[in-house]
């Protein structure tokens, strides 16, 4: 058994492994990760995931669902990292299934793969809990400039994959392709854009109420699948209390797949799968039993509030 | 958060800092030396920050030209932060609220209103509102004291601190501050911000507007409220802990600038030059040589739950643009964490900062609302969509110069 094969077998089991291995680890998988392209080409079948945000057992549950990898060909849209409390284990059990089955598995970024936000939202906090030093969290987010900015299934007619959705910036698939994405997520344009917006019911463009990104209306989807001969954008980063929802005729579609969402949400979390002939089949679970080993605990009270 | 990593968070922080800290700690420079730690985190964000938010390089401090053993907690003067004051009957026509302001430069129409939490005071949003108003000197800025609070008195009935009261008051602050303004078209717009108790009165304030607005004048729009440093379930939780907090403040002082030490040396106010201006109208001479509180916090319980109750689903109700500011960690409560995670609303967390958010990193504070008026104001949507389609958006564009293009709302349709 290979010692990725062994680490792969201690993730599962929700451990971690020692920080050199990390280390290594990560710099295989930049070293795979600088040869993707922006738009990843993907081939279908594939299994689109949404936002997992630490939540390592309904990860696995996932798996359980979906199909253990290599059987089954995953596409993961990003927000590995923060609010729950297994962020280590999750990003780095995609890794190393990464590194093991790289053409079975494509994981594009996250507005969460980032330092400034993982420094707020508790990726970084658990690093340094779980490792006692910051290095573990400086690997994975060197990991993080690497990861590819969005994902093409099936070709023409197909289906584009990206974390938030689209910009002001970008009308076509070579715009993105362009972009020097390794680089630590920007504050505004099209890198931001395409990991911050939100589909909403306008028309055209729109200020977001998140402060990042845009909001883009049914007009702007349409015209960009019709000019990059797409027939679906496949989006996570909202939260999606059924698990998944479309818009807009059909032409968007998001998937969120962290079931309970910060283990209060209460909410579905579902996967979409692509056949080849582009048929669309959505699979829905709950969350896995709460897990309450190793979840540190709540966060006292503020000491003067009023 | 642990010390040794908040350590390890400051150490890597600092990594990428420019500011400095002095070498020798005089007493001095230790009352203010939570300061360029704080400010050094400016580069850790929430969310990503825009091209136009604030950028004045270093962490605001006044002219330091008093002698350096007695700046330290010496009271300063509002008048170094706003540029005029005012007393306004807000409730009764005998009530006398005070009320601290900078106008806009010009006949802008446009305002930030702040309110304060309970047992604080205007003067809390000194360094903020100064700093955003050197930012955005076409906005007008202005805070008063809540009835029961700082400098204001005879408000009829000074413990009557329910949120309707209270968010009667503020909307005839409001009224007041537009009531100044020369009559035309424009009725103007408005920002309102609120500390803690202050977010719960102006979220309730927004909801109610058109209610509460007894002016005969029309009203401004409301284009963003912004609220700093309270969720409603971790303040419903935190209620048991109250009591216990407020039995641990000493009930006297033996002088003003003794209060302000203490506030800065408990880390209720982590930036002594804030202190100096925000403390000293919470305090009281108590005419034996002493001074002591202004307000009575522990009469106040009655209305404590009331004033959190809602809160949450009542800021996702308001039709504006919204924000929340939370000081260290991230205390969403469910409505709040869904709402979030739909892009509900721009949530910012400030690590390294405590309670008094807008005191503790006022430079930082000035920049989110700054960025935040950038976005919301009145216009901003129009622009984005004009700017969009300048951009090469063909088709469009001649329809925007004809006035033809839907413009797209500035919230999601829900």
């Amino acid at each position: 058994m290979s010692d990725l094969d062994k680490a792969i077998g201690l993730l599962k089991d929700c451990q971690i492994i020692p920080e050199d291995q990390v280390r290594d680890l990560c710099a295989r998988a930049q070293e795979l990760l600088i040869e993707e392209r922006n738009v990843q080409v993907v081939d279908a079948p594939v299994t689109i995931c949404g936002d997992i945000h630490g939540q390592f057992h309904d990860l696995i549950t996932l798996f359980e669902h979906g199909g253990q990898c290599p059987d089954t060909n995953y596409l993961f849209l990003g927000d590995f990292v923060d609010r729950g409390f297994y962020s280590l284990e999750s990003f780095l059990l995609l890794l190393c299934l990464k590194v093991r089955y790289p053409d079975r598995i494509t994981l594009i970024r996250g507005n969460h793969e980032s330092r400034q936000i993982t420094t707020v939202y508790g990726f970084y906090d658990e690093c340094i809990r779980k490792y006692g030093s910051a290095n573990v969290w400086r690997y994975c987010c060197d990991v993080f400039d690497y990861l590819a900015l969005g994902a093409l299934v099936g070709g023409p007619g197909g289906v584009f994959c990206v974390h938030g959705g689209l910009s002001p910036a970008v009308k076509s698939l070579d715009q993105i392709r362009l972009i020097d994405r390794k680089q630590e997520v920007p504050h505004e344009g099209a890198m931001c854009d395409l990991l911050w917006s939100d589909p909403d019911d306008i028309d055209g463009w729109g200020v977001s109420p998140r402060g990042a990104g845009y909001l883009f209306g049914a007009d702007k989807v349409k015209e960009f699948n019709h000019n990059n001969d797409l027939s679906l954008i496949a989006r996570a980063h909202q939260l999606v209390m059924e698990g998944y929802k479309e818009m807009f005729d059909g032409e968007i579609v998001t998937v969120w797949s962290a079931p309970n969402y910060c283990y209060r949400c209460g909410n579905v979390a579902a996967i979409l799968t692509i056949d080849d002939k582009l048929t669309r089949t959505y699979e829905v679970f709950e969350a896995a039993p709460q897990e309450s080993k190793g979840m540190p605990a709540k966060k006292p009270a503020a000491d003067y509030f009023l | 958060m642990s010390d040794l990593e908040r350590n390890l968070m400051k150490s890597k922080i600092s990594e990428s800092s420019t500011s400095s800290m002095s070498s020798s700690i005089t007493e001095e420079d230790e009352a203010s030396s939570n300061e360029p730690e704080i400010e050094s985190t400016k580069t850790i964000k929430g969310i990503p920050k825009f091209s136009g938010e604030i950028n004045l390089g270093q962490e605001f401090k006044p002219p330091r030209n008093r002698p350096p053993k007695l700046r330290a907690y010496t009271p300063s003067k509002w008048s170094e932060y706003w540029s005029s004051e005012t007393i306004a009957a807000l409730s009764t026509p005998e009530s006398k609220f005070k009320i601290y302001y900078t106008p806009p430069l010009t006949n802008s129409k446009a305002w930030f209103l702040f309110h304060h939490g309970a047992g604080s005071s205007a003067l809390t949003f000194s360094a903020s509102a100064k700093l955003l108003h050197d930012a955005l000197p076409h906005v007008g800025v202005a805070a008063f004291d809540a009835r029961g609070h700082g400098d204001t008195s005879d408000t009829g009935d000074d413990a009557d601190l329910s949120l309707d009261t209270l968010a009667r008051d503020f909307v005839h602050a409001v009224a007041h501050i537009f009531q100044s303004q020369e009559e035309s078209d424009d009725c103007g717009e408005v920002v309102f911000v609120g500390h803690s108790l202050g977010g719960a009165v102006v979220t309730e304030s927004a909801l109610r507007f058109a209610e509460l607005w007894l002016s005969l004048r029309k009203r401004p729009v409301i284009s963003g409220v912004v609220v700093v440093d309270v969720v409603e379930g971790s303040a419903l939780e935190g209620l048991a802990h109250m009591r216990t907090y407020l039995g641990t403040r000493p009930p006297l002082f033996r002088s003003v600038s003794d209060g302000i030490k203490w506030h800065v040396q408990t880390h209720t106010v982590r930036n002594a030059e804030s202190a100096r201006v925000s403390v000293p109208p919470l305090l009281r001479d108590t005419g034996n040589g002493k001074v002591g509180w202004r307000t009575e916090l522990g009469a106040t319980e009655r209305y404590w739950a009331t004033w959190f109750q809602d809160l949450s689903t009542k800021f996702l109700r308001v039709r504006a643009g919204r924000m929340l500011v939370l000081a260290g960690t991230d205390r969403l409560d469910k409505p709040l964490t869904i709402g979030q995670m739909q892009g509900k609303y721009q949530l910012e967390v400030l690590p390294e900062v405590g309670h008094f958010v807008q005191e503790d990193a006022p430079m930082r504070f000035a920049g989110l609302l700054e960025g935040f008026w950038g976005r919301n104001r009145r216009g901003a949507a129009l622009e984005v969509q004009r700017a969009l389609n300048a951009h090469g958006q063909g088709a469009t564009a001649s329809a925007v110069a004809a006035g033809g293009v839907p413009m797209a709302a500035s919230m999601p349709k829900q």
